[in-house]
């Protein structure tokens, strides 16, 4: 399942072929699936006060001009020029382009002075691509363009689907969360919880297996439930990284909000890594705290 | 109308003299206006028709400006901008200052050295003179936190419009020209505030609304002079009014700009779409309000953004404003069904 | 000056404001009828009656305070660490610090010196990457005593300077909070006007969050109490204000136009002691966000100068918290800032 995941096409803001696939996935596990206004998926059994948020997007570009056979295009989400070139980008209908660029500096390359080597005649201004993702494995070892950028949807899903029926839970498939977690504050606006756990991707390298991250760049987790959590998430962290917690606790009514952060090495880079055990660890933690929310019922 | 919307007064933060403006104008034809603690003026126009669907229609008063930081005892101003403006097109520009007339410069060429001609000012080594003898002949003028704008007059030339202000004076006029008529939608009229500080008063006013559909009618860059690489002119003057995919603030909603584009073509519109990611709106904090609202952006291209000597094309605001209409009408029919 | 000593001794660490939260919810109780915690932590307060025919103004300041959290427990009983708000890694090599785990312990942050370093050239300062604390224990003897996610506080008692000046950490924003209970201490007696309501709120130094979630429903003014830049000889004299100067009052975009003014002349007529500051967008403080709130609410900000901020060694005029506390006091008892 796990490679799947990362061959189904979700740049920021295009993400309705992942909401099919997650729906597809975890269909009859929650009394409702569904979109919302904003793109968001969101599944829920009961009127809880509970959530796990993972993203579904992950990071890309889009076309702004064609001419003479070359497609040019700008970042969807943070993306290096310089890790672009010579890439192969997937288009929604699975064609693909070759990113080129001919300039001598490719540590000083801009994303205007690229361009796609591609079959122009069938796209247009405002088409998405992404980065094909090339997922492998080997050993413990998982490998992926764009890996980090999923991860938290890939644990969140193979806990889920380890469940037949889940009552008391609300699940959100964040939208465009790589363009400033906006999903996460249109759907908060409109709906209260007391405790939300996010599950990410972390870059930073002092988190050296899956961790629960109580203080982030912009949040902090609130010691109670961080004190429930910790007896089924015995390593705990904090990070310098950017995973939403600020804006989370402070959206819509507010919220307690950890997250659950899996390691990822090389982000940003060729083929970024994630070790199996982080990433089963992570599922069993999330599957363990699933648990414990349905036996309160 | 635009005439007297552009060469009006109304920086972020004292939007008050647009604001009057439009709601003397409005007030001829609507009886629901409302303004909000922000400053906002909301006006609703009921449907004509029976079970319509919502259209919220958004554009902000104001304009990029200067604030006066403080008074030298030499009489001249200090400043700093409200929203973005380079520094470098403030250079030997005149000012309006509570009325008065100011002019920002720097020492005359004859003064300067070949390195300091080389480098760029920052505003912050710029200053206003309104002619002022002392710091206390100044301060009966103006004080610290007054704001000023570029004096620029309105202006036709050619097939061309030149004024301050069009980002997003073009909005508030072709919103008002449309609240004249009558419609098939529930119509919402939003003419928010702060909108170049931060997209701040549309974040109030889009609250509690709840729209099937709301559209921002916006300026926005166009770059499309010889020498700029293709790719990076992101629109083109004469080109028709220009939908937005994807900038710093939002993505627009796909079933709206489908639904933009076919009235569009239906009705022979032209129209084009913003080949850029860069640049926000409104439409940034409306699309997370409430839950999240189907939300796209409209734009007439400018040149010159952000500058006293901002240029649009006639027929582009003609054509943008005929497509809003068009879409209203079209909304009547179609109600919000997709096909 | 005791009410100004006993807050800055508090802990109250962003993030991590429980305690602190709990002991001002006992302080207000003696000046007000109904103190309580709200759902993200922060306090909030009706002083005296509530009267539903009143407009109501609300009295904000943030209660937290910049400090560290632990981020790893090294083998030998050193900590690493990392920083909530916007600590100046400048300022703490040297530093006294405790952590504040199941017990509360002393330590010192020392730093590799720089000739032990491998080969960098920067300009000398340490990152705080590399920067450690040293607890006297080893990794075993830590292990009950405190854990990674256990916050740091920069100890610097308070100390009094030359005349009213006054030295300690957490001066931003205790100092604020001081002013504000200066204030109702003022007004305990009056007849009132308004209902007013108070939020102390968490959060502001790691982004203005806790002033997202305050209940805002009924408020039609809101006055923030924060500290602004005090002058010192290194820096910019625009945007700075020698110590003394009184209430600096803010103008600028994110501060009602015309209630900003009223302000200003109740100052002038009182006779106390103001300065004015311009922002030209973002003030930096909980008024950003509340502006924002509900329908949009009126704010007015006023500051306490402070030299050093973000440092344990913050500085402050006690005098200007009694500037601030009379002007508030004036405004509220005038009855005629909300027309």
């Amino acid at each position: 399942m796990i490679s799947e995941i990362y061959s189904v096409f979700s740049p920021s803001g295009r993400e309705e072929k992942m909401r099919e696939y997650i729906a597809d996935k975890i269909s009859g596990i929650f009394d409702k699936v569904e979109s919302d206004n904003f793109g968001n998926l969101v599944a829920r059994s009961g009127n809880g006060d509970f959530c796990i948020e993972c993203s579904m997007d992950s990071c890309g570009i889009m076309i702004v001009h064609i001419e003479d056979g070359k497609a040019y295009f700008a970042g969807v989400g943070g993306i290096n020029a310089e890790y672009l070139i010579g890439k192969k980008i997937l288009f929604c209908d699975n064609s693909i382009g070759i990113v080129r660029y001919d300039g001598k500096t490719p540590n000083e390359a801009k994303v205007s002075d690229l361009y796609l080597e591609c079959d122009s005649s069938n796209l247009k201004i405002g088409d998405f691509g992404v980065v094909k993702s090339g997922y492998c494995e080997t050993g413990d070892k998982m490998f992926a363009n764009g890996l980090g950028s999923k991860i938290g949807l890939a644990a969140v899903l193979e806990t889920l689907t380890k469940f037949e029926k889940i009552d008391n839970l609300c699940v959100l498939f964040s939208s465009q969360k790589r363009l400033g977690a906006r999903g996460i504050q249109a759907f908060l606006g409109a709906n209260e919880f007391d405790k939300i756990i996010t599950v990410e991707g972390v870059a930073d390298k002092s988190i050296k297996a899956c961790a629960l991250v109580v203080a982030d760049r912009n949040g902090v987790c609130n010691t109670d439930f961080k004190d429930e959590l910790e007896k089924v998430i015995d390593n705990i962290a904090v990070t310098d990284d950017d995973l939403c917690m600020g804006n989370i606790t402070a959206s819509g009514k507010g919220a307690k909000c950890a997250a659950l952060g899996i390691p990822v090495s090389h982000k940003d880079k060729n083929f970024e890594c994630v070790k199996k055990t982080d990433f089963f660890s992570g599922a069993d933690y999330l599957k363990e705290v699933i648990e414990n929310l349905q036996n309160k019922r | 109308m635009l005439k007297k919307l552009t060469e009006s007064f109304g920086v972020s933060g004292y939007e008050m003299p647009v604001a009057d403006i439009i709601y003397e104008e409005v007030k001829k034809f609507c009886t629901d206006i409302k303004f909000d603690n922000m400053g906002n003026l909301k006006v609703f126009k009921r449907s004509k028709t029976e079970l319509p669907p919502k259209v919220l229609l958004s554009a902000h008063m104001d304009e990029v400006g200067l604030i006066i930081t403080d008074v030298t005892e030499e009489g001249y101003f200090k400043f700093a901008s409200v929203g973005g403006i380079d520094p470098k097109v403030l250079i030997a520009q005149r000012v309006n200052v509570n009325g008065l007339k100011g002019v920002i410069s720097t020492k005359a060429v004859h003064l300067t050295t070949a390195e300091e001609r080389k480098q760029n000012l920052s505003e912050d080594k710029l200053y206003i003179d309104i002619g002022a003898k002392d710091k206390n002949e100044a301060q009966k003028v103006a004080k610290p936190g007054d704001y000023c704008v570029f004096d620029s007059k309105y202006t036709e030339f050619g097939n061309q419009i030149k004024a301050k202000a069009l980002d997003d004076r073009i909005g508030c006029a072709i919103m008002i020209e449309i609240l004249k008529k009558d419609w098939p939608v529930d119509l919402y009229c939003n003419f928010t505030v702060q909108e170049e500080v931060g997209l701040r008063g549309a974040r109030v006013a889009s609250r509690g609304i709840n729209p099937d559909y709301a559209v921002v009618i916006e300026g926005t860059t166009c770059n499309d002079l010889p020498g700029v690489e293709a790719n990076l002119r992101v629109t083109k003057i004469g080109a028709g009014p220009a939908i937005s995919i994807l900038d710093s603030a939002s993505k627009g909603n796909e079933e709206l700009i489908a639904l933009l584009e076919k009235s569009a073509t239906r009705h022979n519109i032209p129209y084009q779409f913003k080949a850029s990611t860069a640049g926000g709106n409104d439409a940034g904090t409306i699309c997370i309000t409430d839950g999240g609202i189907k939300t796209a952006s409209l734009s007439v291209p400018c040149r010159y953004i952000h500058s006293p000597v901002c240029v649009m094309n006639k027929s582009d605001f003609e054509n943008c404003r005929r497509l809003i209409e068009v879409f209203l009408e079209d909304m009547g029919k179609d109600g919000k069904i997709n096909d | 000056m005791e009410i100004l000593k006993k807050l800055a001794d508090n802990s109250g660490i962003s993030g991590y404001e429980n305690e602190f939260a709990k002991s001002l919810q006992k302080m207000l109780e003696s000046y007000c009828s109904q103190v309580e915690i709200n759902k993200t932590g922060s306090v909030v307060a009706n002083f005296r009656n509530y009267d539903d025919n009143k407009k109501t103004i609300l009295l904000e300041a943030h209660l937290d305070r910049i400090g560290l959290v632990v981020s790893e427990i090294l083998e030998n009983g050193f900590l690493k660490f990392k920083a909530l708000g916007g600590v100046d890694d400048r300022t703490l090599p040297a530093s006294e610090i405790y952590v504040l785990g199941k017990e509360s312990i002393f330590g010192v942050i020392g730093a590799l010196p720089p000739h032990l370093k491998s080969g960098s050239s920067d300009d000398g300062f340490v990152k705080i990457q590399d920067m450690m604390i040293d607890t006297g224990f080893s990794k075993e003897e830590l292990k009950d005593k405190i854990s990674v996610g256990d916050p740091v506080l920069l100890k610097c008692e308070f100390c009094e300077l030359l005349g009213s000046r006054v030295s300690s950490a957490a001066l931003d924003n205790r100092a604020g909070i001081a002013a504000i209970l200066c204030a109702l201490d003022m007004l305990k007696t009056e007849d009132l006007k308004y209902n007013i309501k108070i939020a102390f709120t968490v959060g502001e130094e790691l982004g203005l969050l806790g002033a997202r979630t305050i209940d805002c429903e009924d408020v039609d003014l809101a006055i923030v109490v924060d500290v602004t830049h005090g002058k010192t000889p290194d820096a910019k004299p625009e945007g700075t204000f020698v110590l003394g100067s009184g209430a600096i009052i803010c103008r600028g975009p994110n501060l009602d136009f015309g209630i900003t003014k009223k302000v200003i002349e109740t100052a002038e007529k009182q006779g106390i002691l103001h300065d004015i500051e311009v922002s030209a967008g973002n003030t930096g403080t909980n008024a950003w966000v509340i502006q924002t709130l509900e329908q949009g609410i009126r704010c007015v900000l006023l500051s306490i100068p402070l030299r050093y901020m973000h440092t344990a060694v913050e500085t402050i005029d006690t005098d200007d918290v009694k500037s601030v506390a009379k002007l508030i006091a004036e405004c509220v008892k005038g009855g005629d800032l909300l027309a």
